[in-house]
């Protein structure tokens, strides 16, 4: 494959500047910080037992909407919205390959959602280690790779809202699609294929079928993976049927498949 | 090459080569497949049958360094609304992978020249259709491409607009770029190009050179009009009677002939005169570009 990185570069910093400087990036962001920085300093006054890394990751629990909301905002019109306003006839007369094209625009969105999180991440971090005192380099390395994880969750949103983005003829049921798919949906899959197999009297352990349909959605494969920094969870000890390693391997094929279906689809449609 | 959209048949086996350095128009009507045809060729979409040569290149495939050599306009102009004119060029002289000098100076030069410097820094949600025009044009250029393709350029623009934008398109062409225009405004055609396709509902009716087409239809004949106070059979019959002219026919006040030598307008007249007729006004006209494609045209 033809990939010229500086194209990949020059698109995905046209897209960075470009979203930076959008209402819903600012509405998302602000509501983001609000929340996960509200969280970890009520969490912190209150001192919870298991401090640091409890604190952390019961902040990033609640803000989990944001982790999947804030990347499908961002990227749901991404292509629908190029295609029909046109400007792809400006974009690919010019030296840039579709692949590039895709490629640009899915390395700018999530540099976009890396500059609102890890920032904001880092001060919640941070006041947290302040109040509750030093937490070693272990713990704050596991907050560093659960945070790593929880942005390859949302690379995998962003790539699945650009397969929508793909194959949508408006931007409307492009974020429907994505909404519906990615948050509910790929969510929902776990809850009704567990309740088919109670229903069916299976009452030992999760079922193959059931963590199949669990390691389907990137959100729960984030909360499975939360386990590397805290197994207790506002008091809820199930994080999941699938170890952290599974999660990963199955959060880089969600991101692998969608990635490169987005590609195959966009290389043959017409503009 | 051939494209389908299901079961309309958008461009129907068209055939047509572009020398370099010619000056060529794509003319037809509104519908005729002129956008399909110009969006085949950028590869934007793909054909049903067929396939497109730049340079020896099949545009089906990506073509990275074929579209370093060409510039296009597009008749719709996606542009950015939230970037500025400046914005749009420096983005797009990046794509060309111009080093930051090289860049600005492309872009002062192509700002000077589409007359947009005054306003290099306002948002494009903020220009006027003839300044989004000449933006087009200024991004179109910015490589300075060999072979440069628009599609309808004045689409949309006032008078005054497509006066700018079409001295633009002539100042190129006098540099000896090659051009590929589509258009259905003829006069349009006729001012700028040297050679012509002409295409209705997807197919190729003909294609030859501007001068050519009306050295054709000229040979037909050349119309001389004489507008009367009055006209009456016996005017009508006198100018029947001259030899050489080749048909007669009058709408109002005005007789038209059709003749073979330019010098017998003035026995028409004179003609006229003595059947007792008051000449308020004689014209001759060769056909333009209008006639021959309403003439190709015909029974479409």
């Amino acid at each position: 494959m033809d990939l010229s990185l500086s194209a990949v570069a020059t698109m995905a910093r046209k897209e960075f500047y470009t979203y930076l400087k959008t209402k819903r990036l600012i509405i998302m962001g602000g509501l983001y910080m609000a929340g996960f920085l509200g969280a970890t300093i009520i969490m912190c006054y209150y001192k919870t037992p298991d401090v640091f890394r409890e604190v952390i990751a019961n902040a990033h629990s609640l803000s989990n909407i944001f982790y999947i909301l804030l990347p499908i905002a961002l990227s749901y019109d991404l292509i629908v919205r190029e295609k029909s306003r046109k400007s792809f006839l400006l974009l690919l007369s010019k030296p840039i390959t579709r692949t590039e094209v895709v490629v640009g625009k899915f390395v700018g969105i999530f540099s976009v959602i890396c500059a609102v999180t890890v920032p904001i991440a880092t001060i919640g971090h941070l006041i947290a280690a302040v109040t509750l005192g030093n937490p070693g380099v272990a713990d704050l390395g596991r907050a560093y790779a659960f945070l790593g994880i929880i942005l390859l969750g949302a690379a995998c949103y962003v790539s699945l809202s650009l397969l929508f983005s793909t194959t949508s003829s408006t931007s409307g049921t492009a974020l429907i699609s994505s909404l519906i798919v990615g948050w509910f949906g790929l969510n929902m899959l776990y809850p009704v294929v567990n309740l088919a197999y109670a229903l069916a009297g299976h009452s030992n352990g999760t079922p193959i079928a059931a963590k199949a349909v669990y390691l389907l959605s990137p959100s729960n494969n984030v909360n499975a993976a939360m386990e590397i920094l805290s197994k207790e969870i506002m008091g809820f000890s199930t994080l999941g049927p699938v170890s952290p390693a599974q999660s990963i391997v199955a959060l880089v094929i969600f991101l692998g498949a969608t990635l490169t279906s987005v590609l195959w689809l966009f290389r043959k449609k017409d503009l | 090459m051939t494209k389908r959209y299901g079961r309309l048949l958008a461009v129907n086996d068209l055939s047509l080569t572009v020398e370099e350095g010619e000056v060529f128009a794509l003319l037809g009507p509104n519908g005729a497949g002129k956008t399909t045809t110009m969006s085949v060729l950028m590869g934007f979409i793909f054909p049903t049958v067929g396939s497109i040569r730049i340079f020896g290149q099949d545009m089906t495939d990506e073509g990275r360094e074929t579209r370093r050599r060409i510039g296009f306009m597009p008749e719709e102009l996606g542009l950015y609304d939230s970037l500025t004119g400046y914005e749009h060029l420096e983005f797009y002289g990046r794509l060309f992978g111009m080093e930051k000098r090289e860049r600005e100076e492309k872009i002062h030069d192509m700002l000077q020249l589409v007359g947009l410097t005054d306003r290099k820094d306002s948002l494009v949600r903020e220009y006027s259709h003839g300044m989004r025009q000449r933006l087009g044009v200024a991004q179109a250029l910015i490589n300075e491409p060999d072979l440069l393709i628009l599609d309808e350029p004045t689409s949309g623009l006032d008078p005054r607009a497509s006066h700018e934008v079409r001295e633009i398109i002539k100042s190129l062409a006098a540099r000896h770029i090659t051009l590929i225009l589509s258009s259905h405004l003829l006069h349009e055609v006729e001012q700028v190009c040297d050679t012509v396709a002409i295409i209705n509902k997807g197919k190729l009716i003909r294609k030859d050179t501007i001068k050519d087409l009306v050295r054709e239809t000229r040979d037909k004949g050349i119309r001389v009009s004489v507008t009367c106070l009055t006209l009456n059979r016996n005017i009508i019959d006198a100018v029947r009677g001259i030899s050489g002219v080749e048909h007669v026919e009058t709408r109002d006040n005005i007789l038209t002939a059709i003749v073979r030598n330019e010098e017998l307008a003035a026995d028409i007249n004179t003609a006229v005169v003595k059947a007792g007729g008051r000449v308020v006004r004689v014209e001759e006209s060769t056909p333009d570009l209008e006639e021959i494609f309403l003439q190709l045209t015909e029974g479409d």
